[in-house]
């Protein structure tokens, strides 16, 4: 009798935890293929915020919604652009350009917020993403309801990791990526289009997180001022604990989505713990893994450079 | 150093031209959307941020409020950013220095005899404060090499839910009588609300920096050490000192900024206590001042100007007060951009 919390409780973690691995997967693959390219984009807060209202209101709009998640991917390539632009074809600072760019986000997604759907009387819930059990694999007992009963979102950011690894790694264009990352200049003379690369980099970053905030307004049906709650920042430092491999970043993804999941399920058994501290766990967690794996970890040459033809 | 040479030399009407038309646009983007929303003219939102601003009492003061901390922050943040160390991190020093000036006014609270001394001490603690918090990713850079980026945006966080806590309900500063997270407001005789001292403070601070990096050993080897690792790793220069230095006093001047704060604003600690994000809005002022400690305090005036402006304007439009962000975020892009695109606007100006 007494094991029956601790199990709830392991439960709770591992199907809560699971979900939050997904917002923070999409979002550090991205910014692992923007890296990788030579590319950091700080700008991953603001995106998610404006992902998230984009699929918050698509998915009122349209009352459907995985038009929000096309809501979501549109926000993400529209702020996008204008980092791309500024960062690349300007060669502005990308700190500077990344924390300009977030500072739109957030400003813009919680300003349209206000105005719009903020103002009704009711709270307005948008249509939630249906989990998808998996024919089968979810009737296992325990594990089942676990791992195999989550949204198609789920499901495609877990898949993403091999692909994208097999992408960088094993491909050509994913060798490209790497070397304008490593050395632009060299990548230039052997005539690849270093700018052109870093866009696609840089786009599919932002449209991934994109993606992963308006799934964090689909999953809860709501969005509220500061709905992010500092996760985009936790996905950058999960791309840089990764060393920019995919494989490494699910491994991070999942270890701050479990830390993640431990404040809820306190909740869930009623423990209580000044919520601050859980808030603090996973910025603290990141610091100090980051600390002991600093001696190995390596960015590439080209990392945080504009690249200018000469 | 002729390629520096080259850089600084510049054509300073050009540069105020650009300038101007960026902060034109800016407004005029910002308040796009506020008159297809709301129906208010663009050209009068620009005359209310700068008429509320600058030529009303309440507006001006407010603007004061704003210049303190940001020209203290973007001061330490300009000299570290020529020897390209990326500290973001000063809203956790700002925050640190905050909290360590109210532990020391409650522990000093009932043995003071001379305010003055009990002030000065007070500073002195919420300095030690910040400057203990920026030290740690300095360390973290010069021994672990952790990415300074990475490191203070972490802290950042922790800074701020650890202050939440404090004044939180289950924590140990939560004032009971107040509805919001508050702490026990700072006795009367810790108020420092003479502009005077406060202005004075900003210009030593000024002066100091100034000779800082201009004039001495020191501010040479952050030109170097900024312009290229190689060549100060060939004259020997001692990087883990230089950054160890360099957190230390960008997290000085932070943590005297928040000081300063709690001594003559907010005169308590609250969860909203740096809701703006000075040190992020710092950054900015430090990047629009070039990275020239003189310039400083004319970017972060702009900087002040924009926020109370765009704070009548939300005011005065009926929107939240988080239309500042979008308003700020579209004003620094837009200066980005056009600083970028300067060498060919010159061009086009210099060919007419």
């Amino acid at each position: 009798m007494s094991n029956l919390p601790l199990s709830i409780f392991f439960a709770d973690v591992i199907t809560i935890g699971i979900g939050y691995t997904t917002i923070f997967l999409l979002a550090s693959l991205g910014e692992i293929y923007a890296e990788k390219s030579g590319v950091l984009n700080l700008s991953l807060e603001g995106i998610m915020s404006m992902g998230a209202f984009f699929g918050y209101s698509f998915a009122i709009l349209f009352n459907n919604p995985y038009f929000g998640l096309l809501g979501g991917i549109l926000a993400g390539l529209l702020l996008g652009i204008i980092f791309a632009y500024i960062s690349i074809t300007l060669g502005v600072n990308q700190v500077l350009a990344g924390l300009s760019i977030w500072l739109v986000g957030i400003g813009i997604s919680d300003f349209l917020y206000t105005l719009t759907f903020g103002r009704s009387m009711f709270l307005l819930t948008a249509p939630t993403l249906k989990n998808v059990p998996i024919p089968y694999l979810s009737d296992l007992p325990v594990i089942g309801k676990m791992f195999f009963d989550h949204t198609i979102i789920d499901y495609t950011a877990y898949i993403l990791v091999p692909v994208l690894w097999y992408f960088l790694y094993k491909t050509k264009t994913g060798l490209k990526i790497i070397s304008v990352g490593e050395n632009p200049r060299a990548a230039d003379s052997v005539g690849i289009n270093v700018n052109k690369v870093r866009y696609a980099t840089v786009l599919f970053g932002s449209i991934m997180s994109g993606l992963s905030g308006s799934y964090i307004a689909l999953t809860v049906g709501l969005y509220q001022v500061g709905i992010i709650a500092g996760r985009g920042w936790i996905s950058i430092g999960i791309a840089a604990f990764s060393g920019l491999n995919p494989a490494y970043g699910l491994l991070g993804s999942l270890l701050f989505g479990l830390i993640s999941a431990l404040g809820p399920s306190f909740m869930i058994i009623g423990y209580k713990i000044p919520y601050e501290f859980l808030d603090i766990t996973p910025f603290l967690a990141l610091i100090v893994v980051v600390m002991l794996i600093s001696k190995r970890m390596r960015m590439p040459s080209g990392h945080g450079q504009p690249y200018k033809r000469e | 150093m002729r390629y520096m040479l080259k850089e600084t030399k510049s054509d300073l009407v050009v540069d105020i031209l650009i300038y101007l038309m960026a902060f034109l646009l800016a407004i005029a983007l910002g308040a796009f959307l506020i008159w297809f929303l709301l129906k208010i003219n663009p050209f009068s939102a620009l005359s209310i941020i700068v008429s509320s601003s600058l030529f009303t009492p309440i507006g001006l003061s407010s603007t004061f409020e704003y210049l303190v901390p940001l020209t203290l922050i973007s001061l330490g943040l300009a000299i570290s950013y020529r020897a390209k160390y990326w500290n973001i991190g000063a809203d956790g020093q700002l925050i640190f220095g905050a909290i360590f000036t109210m532990q020391a006014i409650f522990s000093i609270k009932n043995y003071v005899i001379w305010p003055g001394l009990a002030i000065l001490f007070v500073l002195i603690m919420g300095i030690l404060g910040g400057a203990l918090y920026g030290l740690i990713p300095a360390v973290l850079k010069a021994k672990l090499n952790v990415n300074e980026v990475l490191s203070t945006l972490m802290l950042n966080f922790i800074a701020i839910y650890f202050m939440t806590w404090l004044v939180d309900v289950t924590g140990p500063w939560k004032d009971p009588y107040a509805a919001e997270l508050e702490s026990y407001p700072i006795p009367y005789k810790f108020y420092l609300e003479n502009p005077l001292i406060l202005l004075s403070i900003i210009i030593i601070s000024i002066f100091l920096i100034y000779l800082l990096a201009e004039k001495t050993p020191f501010g040479r080897y952050l030109k170097i050490l900024g312009s290229s690792k190689n060549t100060a790793d060939y004259i020997g220069l001692n990087k883990t000192l230089t950054y160890i230095y360099l957190g230390l006093i960008s997290g000085a001047l932070s943590g005297l900024a928040g000081a300063l704060q709690i001594l003559s604003i907010s005169h308590i600690l609250s969860s909203d206590f740096d809701s703006i994000y000075l040190g992020y809005l710092s950054i900015f002022s430090t990047w629009l001042s070039a990275l020239n400690p003189l310039y400083v305090v004319f970017s972060s005036l702009l900087m002040s100007v924009l926020i109370t402006g765009g704070y009548f304007m939300a005011g005065i439009a009926g929107v939240s007060q988080l239309f500042i962000y979008y308003f700020e975020g579209v004003t620094f892009v837009s200066i980005i951009v056009f600083q970028a695109l300067k060498h060919r606007f010159k061009k086009v100006i210099k060919n007419e």
